[in-house]
């Protein structure tokens, strides 16, 4: 057991904070937020197949069963793994003759995929603080999602403020969403529009209309000589997942001053699996997936926490095998549930950052638990 | 979809909440996720044409199902628009639209009531056969 402090790297989000400092026992960390302590400080988990303990080759051997019986097995998930564990989900997946289901709308990964081949402009999380003077947060609330994001890697992580210690002095922090939030409420000025109104919005800017918000928000971005804005999944929705209306924003507004365009993905390494799966197509929709499928199996996603119940009903539930950190709704239907070591606390591993930035993690605490990437190979050799 | 007799139709998105997200690591479906998920935000106009309160209890229907929840005002809410926690209660009310993905952001035309009735328990949106 460890006994002196040691620095890691938290797997909460892909903010991938890597200033978290374990004292001692499993349980005491600093520095970590509370979607970091829920999955730190969990308790220990067990396998279990149909709601009862098992050991664990048992459940592996269980998971390897279900799929090879399988007449159209689906492999789902991955965006909360290691970048070797998506490779041995992808190796599994590949042994099936099939391709890994991943649950991210397309926009984001359209938009990290333009940023990746250098045709949307980017930045590194590092560089924002003291130079950025406009934060543009869209279609997402990071106290909620990322919820150091603002802390350690924006606005609050300036060092310049007001006499008063309260706002940074040389940045402004601006939101553009569909409703009010506790965010919303700290951002001057915020747009809030109409759900599914972004489209009109972009194009008030585009077109340099008479719409008042938008011409606010054009105003705004030009009197700035750095802009960053922060893309969430809400942009997605409420473009309809197309990219290519924020895509032209973005080519108008670089125009005159740095501009970067920052994924806010969902999973903690989703941008890695973007990348493994670039020639994957377009993530396909989870509702036609589960049409005559007779063997699922999930890691380091919830569909249930995420789904419509109507669609969730369609999940071959007495073939379901989740693999997963902590013990999520999806744990609690599975047929077969395989707990896995976290990432940053019980194993080793990679990731990359939202921002693109590779990250290593280390295992800081002696575990039981395999990882992921190693129960994925076993099961993979358990179907041969 | 059309209005019975006292009822709005309403577009609802839904949004994350990380509350909801600790409470079910902590300790599952229970009282603490029930109490950040059984519930709407409605415009100020909205509530007033719905004659109800903060705090009050409002039937949510969609074709999807039923339920009742808690109303709250959001006081930047357009009027025709509301919004609800992503959970199992907004999962509950959620067309089956094979071509939706899996995300936060979800729209669903959704009538409200007043409701003289005790919000939905969460065993009702629980998907069925979940062990402990």
């Amino acid at each position: 057991m460890t006994t002196s402090a040691v620095s890691t790297v938290c797997s909460g989000c892909s903010c991938l904070c890597d200033d978290i400092e374990q004292g001692g026992d499993r349980g005491r960390y600093a520095n970590l937020c509370g979607r970091g302590t829920a999955l730190f400080c969990a308790d220990p988990l067990k396998p279990l197949i149909a709601g009862t303990e098992v050991p664990l080759q048992k459940a592996i051997g269980e998971a390897a069963r279900i799929l090879g019986a399988a007449k159209m097995p689906v492999i789902y998930g991955l965006e909360n793994s290691t970048t070797e564990a998506q490779e041995a989900g992808i190796g599994l997946a590949g042994k099936l003759g099939l391709d890994v289901d991943m649950p991210s709308a397309p926009f984001l990964e359209e938009i990290t995929g333009l940023i990746s081949r250098g045709e949307l402009p980017t930045c590194r999380l590092d560089e924002i603080p003291d130079k950025a003077d406009l934060l543009v947060y869209w279609g997402s609330n990071p106290v909620h999602t990322h919820p150091r994001h603002l802390s350690k890697f924006t606005y609050y992580s300036y060092t310049d403020y007001d006499p008063a210690g309260w706002v940074p002095k040389k940045v402004k922090l601006c939101c553009v969403d569909a409703r009010e939030s506790e965010f919303s409420r700290l951002c001057r000025p915020r747009f809030i529009i109409k759900p599914g109104e972004d489209a009109t919005f972009i194009r008030g800017v585009l077109e340099e209309s008479e719409r008042e918000d938008s011409r606010q928000f054009l105003d705004l971005v030009n009197e700035s000589s750095f802009c960053v804005i922060f893309c969430g999944g809400g942009l997605g929705d409420g473009l309809g997942q197309d990219s290519e209306p924020f895509v032209r924003l973005v080519r108008k507004l670089v125009q005159g001053r740095r501009l970067a365009v920052v994924p806010m993905v969902a999973g903690f390494n989703s941008r890695s699996l973007y990348q493994l799966r670039k020639d994957g197509g377009a993530p396909r929709p989870f509702g036609r997936r589960m049409e005559g499928s007779d063997g699922l199996l999930v890691s380091g996603w919830d569909p249930y926490a995420c789904l419509p119940r109507s669609l969730a009903g369609r999940i071959p539930a007495g073939n379901l095998v989740c693999i997963d950190r902590s013990y999520n709704l999806t744990a609690r239907m599975a047929h077969v549930f395989i707990p896995v070591g976290i990432p940053g606390l019980d194993c080793a591993g990679s990731a990359l950052r939202m921002d693109g930035t590779p990250v290593q993690f280390q295992a800081v605490t002696e575990s039981d638990l395999l990882s992921e990437e190693a129960v994925l190979r076993s099961i993979l050799e358990g179907l041969a | 979809m059309t209005a019975a007799s006292g009822g709005h139709i309403l577009t609802v998105t839904t949004f994350e909440d990380i509350h909801l997200w600790l409470a079910l690591h902590k300790e599952g479906v229970g009282d603490a996720y029930r109490k950040r998920a059984c519930i709407i935000f409605l415009s100020a106009v909205d509530m007033k044409k719905l004659g109800v309160n903060r705090g009050d209890n409002v039937r949510l229907t969609a074709e999807a199902g039923s339920i009742v929840v808690e109303a709250r005002q959001e006081q930047e809410a357009k009027e025709g628009y509301a919004s609800m926690p992503l959970s199992l209660y907004s999962n509950y009310l959620a067309p089956a639209d094979e071509d939706e993905g899996v995300h936060a952001g979800r729209r669903m035309q959704v009538e409200v009531m007043p409701a003289g009735e005790e919000t939905t328990p969460p065993e009702k949106v629980l998907p069925e056969g979940r062990h402990a």
